[in-house]
């Protein structure tokens, strides 16, 4: 799989047309200053700024900040696997019905291919 | 900084009179960062350091740049001795680096349509329409050329490579009349 940036934030700004400076100003941000962070993968936005970023371009979450996406992706699977093994030891109904759902949670999030 | 993990984006410079035109492309034609540095003092040095600012932040698999053949358009010794610096730095830093003549681009884009530099533009921004808004005006003789000129020569090169290599515009760039 194609290793993606962290966000893709100035892309989907310069496509716009939009300044630094105006997208801090819908963002909520006192100045540029922290949007040029938040494009040279400095600083990661909080999930407020995030949403704000998903309503502003019309893009969802995942594919602006897409690299923090991956990320967590890959240590959810790992955190799956890590509970699944678990489950292992002690089997009984309810587990079951545990792995049936950690079973469809890998393959939902299984790694896609690069965009 | 070792960037030889394909990762399938590219990075393509064009080295000019002001600085440089970039542009950050993916494989699957999607543009990232593009844009026109313009150097003031020692501009080599100046865009030698904006490139690795560059090749930091976006990790490219490869840099694409402009290499002269024998008998093509000479450039300026300035953007001659540029091109070696970029050479010469990417060796040191193992980046990969590929070189794609001015003849090349040409031919390609000859066989879409595009003979000048400007019908080039509008086919680059036809295809990536977020660039339409960079078109330069036509260009009249009096004129120096535009700043984004740049930007729109790096991303042919892009294109020229990413043709070369999978040949993938044939449904995508539509042939001129």
């Amino acid at each position: 799989m194609a290793q993606r940036l962290e966000n893709y934030l100035r892309t989907f700004r310069k496509r716009t047309g939009l300044s630094q400076r105006e997208v801090a100003l819908l963002l909520g941000c006192s100045n540029g200053a922290k949007v040029s962070r938040y494009e040279r993968f400095a600083r990661r936005p909080t999930l407020a700024t995030a949403l704000v970023c998903e309503k502003l371009f019309g893009v969802p979450v995942a594919e602006i900040f897409a690299g923090i996406e991956d990320e967590a992706s890959e240590a959810l699977r790992q955190r799956v696997c890590l509970l699944a093994e678990q489950l292992e030891k002690q089997p009984s109904n309810a587990v079951a019905r545990k792995r049936q759902f950690l079973d469809a949670l890998r393959s939902r999030n299984a790694p896609h291919a690069t965009k | 900084m070792r960037l030889m993990e394909d990762n399938g984006r590219y990075l393509a410079v064009h080295p000019t009179t002001y600085g440089l035109g970039f542009a950050v492309l993916e494989r699957d034609l999607r543009l990232i960062d593009w844009g026109a540095y313009r150097a003031r003092a020692d501009k080599n040095q100046t865009s030698l350091r904006f490139l690795e600012r560059l090749t930091r932040r976006f990790q490219p698999c490869a840099v694409l740049i402009e290499t002269r053949e024998r008998r093509e358009r000479q450039r300026s010794v300035r953007i001659q001795h540029f091109i070696d610096s970029v050479r010469t730095s990417a060796r040191q830093q193992g980046i990969v680096l590929k070189g794609i003549s001015h003849r090349k681009v040409r031919r390609f884009f000859e066989a879409q349509g595009a003979m000048t530099k400007q019908e080039i533009a509008l086919c680059i921004a036809e295809l990536l329409p977020e660039l339409l808004h960079y078109l330069p005006p036509r260009r009249k003789a009096w004129m120096p050329e535009h700043g984004h000129m740049g930007t729109f020569d790096a991303i042919a090169l892009a294109l020229t490579h990413f043709n070369a290599d999978e040949n993938i515009f044939h449904d995508r760039i539509q042939p001129r009349p």
